[in-house]
């Protein structure tokens, strides 16, 4: 069985949220000086249910990332965990493409690796929170797409996916190949061995650009960004006063109340 | 008639004690071979390098001086362990004097004879004085073994059937003495007072009494079949007494390396599987430590994962691994118990700070740190298991370049250069000394505002230095301590070309892991630099006259805590203590426990990254005692103590009345700007955009 893993080499969401810079103007996001780019936190996960389902049916696992040079470490991390091969899309301006660009170019990318039962992709990109590349690629391939998944499992040919509902999580089948979108619950992925580095080390990684993949951009993005700011959070303090502590609460509680916050 | 001695006085068959000598040494040979058997199941290692003859020398001139046992060279020891140490030098070097003694006899007897007059009375009195040694040294192990019972020990059959021997022996002997003096003369000459304790106890049992001839004989029986039936005892048990041959070459044989370097894995581009899970897989040298050791618990008691409640002992360990040794040898190899997670278990290994108390504190040089970093190797390469705390540290060095990660580091690497006017290598003027900040003291708030004091000290007094800036990685000291060599290996390749592209010849550093690594262990990988801790540059500087210690009215008691790699490891015990000493407002008080032996402040060997739910926490217990030493201040030299320390004071809640600042921040508070600098005495904080609460 093969399977294909969408993964994204993002801004790393840990740094401070007061170090995080924006050109409106250019509406991009400035990255961190000195600060490296991570793989999005979704997409580690999506690997790591690659990685299970590879330690239990065996299985080839294709990394696949497009993105800028840097997005190479990535894929050379997934290998050093586990992945068999690696492809690396190298776009510089990967980060300006929309959802559908990059569903686009990532589907070229599938079509041309071929021979695929399973993709999974993270829920969405622990930069723009879209969620909307792993469907849209489902939606290109024309094959079945289940979102958010707890569990990914394979049960007669066919994929079983424990998907994540607001309260609790429904059981959906799918033929294959499908396509399926994982979220955290799924488990911490794992770290690489000692072993897995060294063999990653010696594994090469395919380099295509957009050209190699026929991904002719002209008139696939669908949606613009009109507006680039950060929102402005306020924070006023009200102190209440009242003679007794109880009297206090009950002046909280009618101020809540008033907020309409209880 | 001069004074001198019959050899075989009264006694028949006397030469029989040659021949069970010449029996008894095949057996003494071939219980060295069945452990050297024992140390051939491990591996290889080439401990016969340079420098080796000077060991065997200095290693001689220690036991000799019983140097660690009495803390020669160190910092005092407490009562007790100095108890321990005279106990012990009184019965090794009194068996010793008798041993000597003895073979001066049988030179005498068989081959010149040269003890008469003067020359006899002398030996007669090194052997007196090597029996009363012996004998004062057992009654002292006695009433420490079973009257004050120190917990370092525990008490085997063995210890008892050792000590009783031992007894025996020296008891019979005197007693031998004193009824020789007895029975030879009716009125003793006045020689015979040479033979103090002999001549006491004849008065006790009677002067001139010619009848106590046969019990001469028969305890002189008695005397020769304790010490030649002890022998064979100590054979056959394999007894801890068999140390006196052991131990010795385990001193000889002490690893030469840096004290600060672990030994980098053999082959890493070609190995299967890394570190060791199998106690086959430890070299000769490790498995001889196994046998070397004596369960003296020297290094249990400052042990700081032990003292602390966790159930670490590092001489549990050596005894754990010993059997293990001695249970896989005698089965074939085929015992199916793990050496990890059975014979040792992993908790015990993730609880070493790799500080290293237990091998300084260890008489006979058993290295515990590189046998749990072997398994840590095995654990975090080969096993990939680790603690959820760790897999987080080691994902961060892998993802982000250093060890810290999560909320509560809520800067980023070059935050703490603001304002500071600071020269960034080879974007500035041209220097060879690079200020290597390191992850702790760029990242955490606290660590920041050392790393600037330090600075504002180094451009007032002009030192010319450039820093990596924003970009600087992890010097990969975690990483290593931790058992995830490979990454180690990745970032010291990586900074050493960076140093040797860029022409650095010098490193400052204020982080005694960064300094420990860069300047012991990159030198494995070809990255040969002139590493500088700050405490040593600030002395360097103040013996210069580059920066002045400045009057103030208040003064202030501050105690000085050892940092294990700056101290123990690097051996950098002064400095620090001479910079304090030389601020005039300050009175410096030792704590209990430091310099060589101080306890470590929970810190080290990927600790810090580390939940500690077992036990006490190490920093508290430190913390307590700094408080206890009665001081207000506590100066540390390490970002990882000071942080360390901050814990437990606001844990503790003493921050209203006890502080922990590094070296750099009470220098610059102490110190005379030259040129109006600005001392900077507000507190650090970095330029943080308006409109943003930075949550």
């Amino acid at each position: 069985m093969n399977i294909i893993v969408c993964i994204k080499q993002v801004p790393d969401p840990e740094i401070p949220p007061a170090k995080f810079r924006i050109d409106p103007e250019g509406k991009r996001v400035m990255p961190p000086e000195g600060v490296a780019p991570v793989t999005s936190v979704f997409d580690e996960r999506a690997m790591e249910a690659a990685l299970q389902l590879k330690d239990k049916y065996q299985a080839k696992v294709t990394a696949v990332t497009l993105g800028a040079s840097a997005a190479k470490s990535a894929i050379r991390h997934a290998l050093s965990i586990g992945a068999d091969e690696g492809v690396h899309i190298q776009h510089e301006a990967a980060g300006e493409l929309d959802s559908f660009e990059t569903a686009f170019v990532l589907t070229k990318a599938i079509e041309k690796i071929g021979d695929y039962s399973l993709i999974l992709c993270g829920r969405q990109a622990a930069d723009w929170d879209a969620g909307q590349v792993g469907s849209l690629i489902a939606e290109n391939l024309a094959i079945p797409v289940v979102t958010v998944a707890r569990k990914v499992d394979l049960k007669d040919s066919k994929v079983r996916v424990e998907s994540v509902m607001q309260d609790g999580y429904r059981v959906i089948e799918a033929p294959m190949p499908a396509l399926v979108t994982v979220s955290s619950e799924i488990g911490l992925p794992r770290l690489p061995t000692g072993m897995g580095i060294l063999k990653a080390s010696r594994i090469k990684i395919t380099n295509w650009n957009v050209q190699d993949i026929g991904a002719e951009l002209q008139g696939v993005r669908r949606s613009q960004l009109l507006r680039l700011y950060i929102p402005v959070r306020e924070t006023k303090c009200q102190i209440i006063e009242a003679d007794t502590v109880a009297e206090a609460a009950c002046e909280l509680a009618l101020c809540l109340r008033k907020a309409k916050i209880i | 008639m001069e004074a001198a001695r019959e050899a075989f006085w009264h006694i028949e068959y006397g030469w029989l004690i040659y021949l069970l000598g010449l029996l008894l040494l095949p057996l003494i040979g071939y219980t060295i071979y069945r452990r050297r058997r024992l140390w051939q199941i491990g591996k290889p290692e080439g401990r016969f390098e340079k420098g080796r003859i000077k060991a065997f020398v200095t290693g001689t001139i220690d036991i000799l001086l019983h140097k660690r046992l009495l803390g020669i060279g160190a910092m005092p020891l407490s009562i007790g362990e100095l108890y321990a140490g005279v106990m012990h030098l009184l019965i090794f070097g009194g068996i010793l004097l008798l041993l000597l003694v003895t073979s001066l006899f049988a030179l005498h007897e068989h081959v010149a004879a040269f003890l008469r007059g003067r020359p006899y009375l002398v030996v007669s009195l090194l052997g007196e004085l090597g029996g009363v040694a012996v004998l004062s040294g057992i009654i002292m192990a006695a009433i420490r073994r079973y009257i004050l019972r120190p917990e370092r020990l525990d008490n085997s059959l063995d210890d008892a059937v050792v000590l009783i021997s031992l007894f025996l022996l020296t008891i019979t002997g005197f007693i031998l003495e004193a009824l020789r003096i007895c029975a030879t003369v009716p009125t003793p000459l006045w020689e015979e007072r040479w033979s103090f304790a002999g001549f006491a106890l004849a008065g006790v049992f009677g002067l001139g009494d010619a009848s106590l001839l046969p019990w001469y004989q028969r305890i002189w029986w008695f005397h020769v079949i304790i010490f030649y039936g002890a022998i064979v005892y100590l054979c056959l048990s394999f007894s801890k007494l068999f140390h006196v041959i052991i131990s010795p070459v385990n001193i000889f044989f002490r690893s030469l390396r840096p004290k600060g370097a672990l030994a980098p894995i053999a082959d890493l581009e070609e190995a299967e599987t890394f570190g060791i899970a199998n106690i086959e897989d430890f070299t000769w040298k490790q498995l001889l430590d196994l046998d070397a050791c004596t369960s003296c618990g020297r290094c249990q008691a400052s042990c700081p994962a032990y003292i602390s409640g966790k159930t670490l002992s590092p001489k549990r360990l050596i005894q754990q691994m010993k059997i293990h040794m001695e249970e896989k040898f005698n089965n074939r190899m085929t015992i199916d118990r793990l050496l990890i997670g059975e014979v040792i278990a992993e908790e015990d290994i993730w609880s070493c700070t790799t500080c290293r108390a237990c091998q300084e504190a260890c008489p006979v040089f058993v290295e515990h740190i590189d046998k749990i970093i072997e398994m840590r190797r095995n654990l975090a390469l080969t096993e990939s298991r680790m603690p959820e705390s760790v897999q987080l540290m080691v994902g961060n060095m892998f993802s982000r370049g250093h060890p810290w990660t999560g909320a509560q580091h809520m800067r980023l690497k070059g935050d703490w250069m603001a304002g500071l006017d600071l020269n960034i290598l080879g974007k500035g003027r041209d220097t060879d000394t690079l200020l290597w900040v390191g992850c702790t003291g760029a990242l955490t708030d606290r660590n920041a505002e050392v790393t600037r004091s330090l600075v504002r000290i180094l451009q007032n007094a002009e030192v010319n230095f450039a820093v990596w800036g924003a970009e600087e990685p992890c010097c990969g000291d975690p990483a290593r301590r931790i058992g995830f060599e490979i990454l180690f290996v990745e970032q010291a390749q990586q900074n050493i070309a960076f140093f040797q592209e860029h022409r650095v010849k010098k490193i400052i550093t204020a982080c005694p892991h960064c300094f420990n690594t860069m300047k012991n262990e990159y030198p494995q990988w070809g990255g040969v630099f002139e590493v500088l801790h700050h405490s040593q540059l600030l002395a360097q500087l103040l013996s210069s006259g580059k920066w002045k210690p400045t009057e103030r009215q208040d003064r202030r008691r501050v105690t000085y805590h050892d940092s294990c790699y700056l101290g123990r490891y690097n051996d950098i015990f002064q400095e620090p203590r001479e910079i304090l000493h030389q601020l005039p407002q300050l009175d410096v008080i030792e704590m209990s426990r430091c310099g060589q032996r101080a306890l470590c402040c929970g810190g080290g060997g990927g600790r810090i990254w580390m939940e500690e739910p077992v036990g006490t926490k190490i920093n508290r217990i430190r913390t307590e005692e700094a408080v206890k030493s009665g001081s207000e201040v506590v100066v540390t030299a390490c970002p990882f103590c000071l942080q360390m320390f901050d814990e437990g004071i606001r844990a503790k809640e003493l921050d209203k009345t006890f502080k922990v600042m590094d070296l750099a921040e009470i220098v610059e508070e102490n110190m005379t700007f030259f040129n109006g600098h600005d001392r900077g005495g507000t507190r650090f904080v970095a330029s943080v955009p308006s409109g943003h609460d930075g949550v």
